[in-house]
């Protein structure tokens, strides 16, 4: 009891330390109070917007769009990876177009997604889908390549047809790179579609709330709309592949703690 | 009949500088329930001559024959474990890594279960049948290796010096282990090792390979009554021949 | 290497370029979209070279840059310090790990509204959000880094008499070099992203992700389509230029990591 307390304490210290910081900034700084808000604005806008329903529902829509998107680039990444780490033709075909396609951010392709798909949810779940693609299938061909030998080798002396190579030796030997491409993936899907929200005028979501802010310099709502996008990447990571993670290449000792 | 039978291997890797000769005219064969070991200077090509055996490696010239029967690619019937404490899959138990090429034959659940106990049981671990292999010790996981390749039942067992990265005595006692193993299931062994005393100790018959490239230079018998007494004379005897034509040129 | 001779990867690259060249021409050609959106390969090769001669593309290209440098060197300056000192003293790391982790998951690109109130159009917000991009990968690195110098050097280090500023310089920085790397490239990659994103978002009348977003406005795909291969060429020759050659000379050279072949 006493040391989650104490624990619960030094996790809240250091956003106290910002906040006093902030608050200083806020009374003595350069900016007027309107561009640069006290905490206290901060967090009444942030009760009133979640009070009122907007915030939930931007959120919602938001994380409903990244949902869809990210599956769609996870399941292309994943089995173009291990069509690359497995066969020679496909990997020499794809590697170039990956290496020159991965560095640019998915974000550069948003007016050409645009201009193809119009405005509203098509171009904004498929530019993400496409976006996410990259680092997952890097990371899947990656993992499979450096599954160790030595496991196909024992597997095939088991004698281990191909369909089961693949889903009981290949696919669990790859999995921690798998996984972090995952992750790469996913936060990239987030740094997208939130931009995306901004360029393509949708009409709701957290990226479209922050910049149409703008007009009325509601600094307030931007940064209330900001602290959500960090809580829900948070979430993300810590409530979906830290336990995925925990439950497979942790327990197999395949990933350090 | 012999069990199994390599007529005059020849194996040569491809490589930049052109084909490199591992091993020349290679010939020997083995018996029934005999434990074979092959020695030889380090790189004079026993992995690679294991390799050939377990048909990872096609031979450049000559044939594997098992039960009279050419051998062509990998299969069922030889079993085989590394030097590499690696092997296990890190992502099954050892009871599951054990399991796993009975899966591969289409063994119901209830009885694979069953199998890979009493194999596990043979080495002496069946408290960490639900251990991951990185929760086990290198001997302990090399065990469990040696009961995966004998659980699905195959005809030979091919070992290439598995217990070589141990410490000298969880090697000792390995090898005791071993001949356990060996007479209980009858199995026919190859084991490949640079090591005279542990080929001693094993072996019902030595082959030596020469240097690189590597062919057969002597067979040795060793025809001592086991459990074998490392410290006897006869011991020491037989371990001085094999040195002998291991230095010999 | 699985590629033995330098032939087939070369050949390799030209059918992929080929292929994806004229799986795009045909597209061009399908008649699936107006042609005046997805424009022939020779139309966004003509583009380019317009671009190229009358200056405007080196010029977008070195406002970019520059952007990124400053970004990045600032991030460098905060983020390395920062980094390290968490992996050397318990107390820093409890500080930081939780702003770390609420921050860092945050797209660089939804600040950009509120850095355009703070510092008006222009370079600076340009420059505050490279910034932020950059920052916390280099955190991240710097910190795993320092935490996986082998306990074992330590020790060694400390029985052959070493103080911990010697330490730190002959041992810690060293051994933290191929985390260090890691995580310059990963913020250099997010900084393009943010840049160009920025530039979209803010329109400064400079920049590759301006030229982007202005030839949205005005329909020029081909020269969208010529920016984006601008910027796909020169985030590879900064990964093959500058990064695998400091990789190459530090911790390849150390046997630390696989250096990867040019
Ligand atoms: N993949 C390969 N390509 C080319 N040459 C190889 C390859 N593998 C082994 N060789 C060569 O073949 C010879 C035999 O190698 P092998 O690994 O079979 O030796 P070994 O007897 O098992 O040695 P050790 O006792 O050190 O394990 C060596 O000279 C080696 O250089
Ligand atoms: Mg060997």
């Amino acid at each position: 009891m006493r040391r989650a307390l104490i624990s619960l304490a030094e996790v809240v210290f250091p956003f106290v330390v910002v906040g006093i910081l902030w608050q200083a900034f806020h009374l003595l700084g350069p900016f007027p109070p309107k561009l640069f808000p006290g905490v206290e604005t901060i967090v009444s806008t942030f009760v009133r917007l979640v009070g009122n329903g907007i915030l939930p529902v931007h959120a919602l829509t938001t994380i409903l769009r990244l949902i869809v998107g990210f599956l769609l680039g996870a399941v292309l990444g994943v089995v173009a990876g291990i069509v690359m780490g497995r066969y020679r033709w496909a990997e020499d075909l794809l590697v170039p177009v990956v290496s020159v396609g991965n560095p640019i951010p998915g974000l550069a392709y948003a007016p050409l997604f645009v201009i193809w798909f119009g405005l509203g949810n098509l171009p904004a779940v498929l530019l993400v889908g496409f976006a996410a693609a990259f680092p997952v299938v890097v990371n899947t061909w990656t993992g499979v390549k450096a599954v160790k030998a030595i496991w196909i080798r024992a597997a095939e002396s088991m004698g281990a047809p191909e369909h089961q190579l693949f889903r009981k030796v290949v696919l669990p030997g790859a999995l921690p790179y798998v996984l972090t491409g995952l992750r790469l993936g996913l936060a990239r899907a987030w740094r997208v579609l939130v931009a995306v929200e901004m360029l393509t005028s949708v009409s709701v979501g957290l990226g479209w709330l922050i910049f149409g802010a703008r007009e009325f310099l509601n600094t307030d709502v931007m940064l209330a709309g900001i602290a959500v996008i960090g809580c829900v990447g948070l979430a993300l990571e810590k409530l979906v592949f830290q336990k995925l993670e925990e439950f497979t290449v942790v327990r197999w000792g395949m990933m350090a703690r | 009949m012999h069990h199994l039978e390599l007529r005059s291997i020849t194996f040569e890797y491809a490589t930049a500088d052109g084909p490199l000769t591992a091993l020349r005219e290679l010939s020997f064969a083995v018996e029934p329930s005999e434990f074979l070991c092959v020695v030889g200077q380090s790189g004079c090509g026993k992995t690679t001559l294991l390799n050939v055996v377990a048909g990872f490696l096609k031979p450049t010239r000559g044939a594997v024959l098992l039960g009279g029967k050419p051998v062509t690619g990998k299969g069922f019937d030889r079993g085989i474990v590394f030097q590499d404490f690696a092997q296990l899959f890190p992502w099954r138990t050892a009871q599951r890594n054990v399991e796993f090429g009975l899966e591969m034959k289409g063994v119901p659940r209830a009885e694979r279960e069953e199998v890979a106990l009493r194999f596990l049981r043979l080495v002496k671990l069946e408290k960490f049948a639900r251990s991951y292999p990185h929760e086990l010790s290198g001997g302990m996981q090399q065990r469990v290796a040696i009961a995966r390749a004998l659980a699905y039942n195959p005809a030979v067992l091919l070992m290439d010096e598995p217990f070589a990265a141990l410490d000298a005595l969880t090697r000792e006692e390995m090898q005791r282990l071993l001949v356990d193993v060996w007479r209980e299931t009858k199995k026919t062994v190859i084991y490949v090792t640079h090591n005279v005393a542990e080929a001693v100790y094993l072996a019902d018959r030595i082959v030596v390979l020469t240097p690189h490239p590597g062919t057969v230079k002597a067979q040795v018998r060793i025809a001592m009554p086991r459990p074998r007494d490392t410290l006897s004379v006869e011991f020491l005897e037989c371990q001085r021949e094999v040195v002998g034509h291991l230095g010999g040129r | 290497m699985r590629h033995p001779g330098v032939v087939r990867p070369i050949l390799g690259t030209v059918c992929s370029f080929g292929l994806a060249a004229l799986v795009w021409e045909s597209f061009a050609r399908s008649g699936l979209f107006a042609p005046a959106l997805t424009p022939s390969v020779v139309a966004i090769g003509a583009a380019l070279g317009r671009m190229l001669l009358d200056g405007t593309l080196l010029r977008h290209v070195l406002y970019t840059l520059y952007r990124i440098l400053a970004g990045l060197a600032l991030a460098a300056a905060v983020g390395l310090p920062i980094g390290m000192l968490m992996g050397r003293f318990r107390h820093v790391e409890r500080f930081f790990i939780p702003l770390v982790s609420v921050l860092s998951p945050i797209p660089s690109l939804a600040w950009v509204p509120v850095f355009i109130l703070w510092f008006g159009l222009g370079n600076t917000a340009a420059i505050a959000l490279v910034f932020y991009a950059a920052t916390f990968p280099i955190i991240l690195n710097a910190w795993t880094g320092v935490r996986s110098v082998s306990r074992l050097w330590i020790r060694a280090a400390e029985a052959m008499g070493a103080d911990e500023r010697v330490l730190f310089q002959k041992v810690v920085l060293p051994g933290s070099m191929p985390f260090v790397i890691t995580g310059l490239r990963q913020a250099f990659a997010r900084s393009w992203i943010a840049v160009v994103g920025g530039e979209m978002i803010a329109a400064t009348s400079w920049g590759l992700g301006w030229v982007i977003f202005d030839s949205k406005e005005f329909l020029n795909a081909d020269v969208m389509m010529a920016s984006l291969v601008v910027i796909g060429i020169l985030g590879l020759a900064f990964e093959r230029l500058i990064f695998q050659a400091i990789e190459r000379r530090t911790v390849g050279l150390w046997g630390m990591v696989k250096a990867v072949a040019g």
